[in-house]
């Protein structure tokens, strides 16, 4: 549905982003996570045609965004960053506009306009004007403008920046039922929102795509890279050490401490799954004392954060 | 045609809503009503028994008058046109839907115009009371509302124009109302511009051409340089619009 080949965008000498390229299945939702400054915003801006890029192409439904622009935006449905919204106009007018100019036929727009605002839970500020209403609400007049044609791509830049843990659930649970058969693209630095909503995970940083999976083969790495932590009592000099070696298993840290006159030894062991059936088992069957054993998973937040700070 | 109107209607709504249009309204009424109060007080004190023509020396007059406050007022109606899209980031939102940027530009052109045509409209009352008192060559008047309206085309252009370039609505009037005024007195002590020179500056001067239409004079080039001023400032919009392709939302 959406393909990207090596997107490049300058800014006079400024290298937004570099050699982008992904492509994004029908029906996918896909988060694109990085840092502030990262380049999200300028991928959104192409895909959206609000510019070009100075190198490479995308394509939306099979229209390039530069050469099919005007048939492109009919496709998408682009929440930018920030909700900007007509401040001056009631939330029904504003959104009969966007109805009127996103080509939606002229006998449907009342129903239309209608749908949404049911969707989006505001039809009840229908009449309101939009400079008075809260953050939480303006969000979902943008998200409502997004979605009048019923577009089957939407584009959200941070859609819930800014709103408090209340709305924030909410606008998520609206991204995730106006999701269903569109192909959603979902701009964020927040790990655990990407994670709860998409399918798939894009991270960039200084404007190169540095690493590009599903949530869940992310997650198998997280588990993967993991740490067995074992803390033992009464044992052998190199006990330990040994069993490691029969076991082909790494020791990252160990640690020692005299706790009530005996000897505490704490090791973290690099584990490639949890094993801890088979440690304790030869531990136990060695004699020896097994205070605690445990398996420590890394967290998706730790390999991101790992990936951009490399 | 079905994007232009949606999006006049917008920009319409939005006027309707912004208070100091109504401020910009009244101000332009005041200052156009004094001028033609005094214009008309200079003609029956002193002109009248001169047999200098109403048309001379109050119209004429009037219009003089008139352009100024037009380079007053319209900077105040066009200073928000793109800086408030830009400073909302709602420009973002429109440049996105599938319309072209001339329409968009077209429309909130056409909606500053049509506020601006209505002002100036008001102002007919003045010369229909006169009507009453003396009689009027209605030919001559027509050629001087037509010069205002004209210099009101390129004097919207221009803010249209510059509010494209800065968020700052107080920027983008002070920016136009600068360059309007460069326009209206371009000719003023034109002499060291050379003989070239001077006629080149004299034609680019917009109080020259008004002076003519006060006159009851329509010239086919004061025409063609109102026009042809006006396209080319909102082909210049076009591209100012276009310079997010490599400059972005700065």
């Amino acid at each position: 549905m959406i393909v990207a080949r090596n997107l490049t965008k300058y800014f006079g000498s400024f290298r937004a982003v570099e050699n982008i390229s992904f492509t994004v299945e029908k029906g996918e939702i896909v988060g694109l996570i990085g840092p502030n400054g990262s380049g999200k915003t300028t991928i959104m801006r192409i895909l959206t045609c609000f510019m070009p890029p100075t190198r490479g192409t995308a394509s939306i439904g099979g229209y390039d965004v530069v050469k099919d622009s005007l048939v492109v935006r009919k496709y998408i449905g682009y929440f930018p960053e920030g909700a900007p919204l007509y401040s001056n106009l009631p939330v029904k007018t504003y959104l009969k506009f966007v109805a009127e100019v996103k080509g939606v036929a002229t006998n449907l727009i009342k129903k239309n306009v209608q749908k949404v605002m049911e969707i989006c839970s505001i039809t009840h500020v229908s009449n309101r004007y939009i400079e008075y209403l809260s953050k939480g609400y303006r969000q979902r007049v943008c998200l409502a403008q997004a979605i009048i044609n019923d577009p089957p791509v939407l584009i959200l830049d941070e859609p819930t920046v800014g709103l408090d843990p209340k709305q924030v659930v909410e606008v998520r649970s609206l991204i995730k039922k106006l999701s269903g058969k569109r192909t959603v693209i979902l701009s964020s630095h927040i790990l655990s929102e990407i994670s709860a909503i998409c399918d798939k995970i894009i991270i960039i940083n200084k404007g190169n795509i540095i690493a590009q999976d599903t949530i869940s083969n992310l997650s198998k790495i997280a588990q993967k890279e993991g740490q067995l932590i074992l803390k033992v009592r009464n044992i052998p000099e190199n006990g330990i050490e040994n069993l490691c070696d029969e076991l082909s298993l790494d020791i990252i840290s160990k640690e020692y401490k005299m706790e009530n006159g005996k000897q505490i030894y704490k090791y973290a062991i690099s584990a490639d799954d949890d094993i801890r059936y088979v440690i304790s088992n030869k531990i136990i069957t060695n004699g020896w004392e097994l205070l605690e054993i445990y398996f420590k998973g890394i967290t998706l937040e730790d390999i991101y954060l790992k990936l951009i700070s490399e | 045609m079905r994007n232009f109107w949606s999006l006049f209607k917008k920009e319409f709504y939005i006027y309707i809503n912004f208070f100091i249009l109504y401020a910009v309204i009244t101000i332009f009424l005041l200052l156009s009503g004094y001028f033609f109060f005094t214009a008309t007080v200079r003609f029956d004190t002193f002109l009248i028994d001169e047999g200098v023509s109403i048309t001379e020396g109050l119209f004429r007059q009037f219009f003089l008058d008139m352009v100024h406050v037009v380079c007053l007022t319209v900077p105040l109606l066009t200073m928000r046109l793109f800086s408030e899209e830009k400073k909302t980031g709602t420009i973002e939102l429109i440049l996105t839907y599938p319309i072209r940027d001339m329409e968009i530009i077209l429309a909130k052109y056409s909606v500053c115009l049509a506020i601006f045509l209505l002002m100036l409209c008001i102002t007919g009352i003045y010369p229909f009371l006169i009507s009453h008192i003396w009689r009027l060559n209605i030919a001559a008047i027509l050629s001087g509302y037509l010069g205002i309206f004209l210099i009101g085309c390129a004097f919207i252009s221009i803010g249209l124009l510059v509010s494209s370039f800065t968020k700052d609505q107080i920027v983008a009037a002070m920016v136009t109302f600068g360059i309007c005024l460069l326009f209206l007195t371009i000719a003023f002590n034109a002499g060291w511009a050379g003989f070239t020179g001077q006629k080149i500056l004299v034609h680019l001067s917009f109080l020259e051409h008004v002076n003519k239409f006060g006159k009851g004079v329509i010239e086919s080039g004061s025409i063609a340089h109102c026009v042809i001023f006006t396209i080319c400032f909102i082909l210049f919009t076009k591209e100012s619009l276009k310079s997010r392709y490599w400059r972005g939302l700065k």
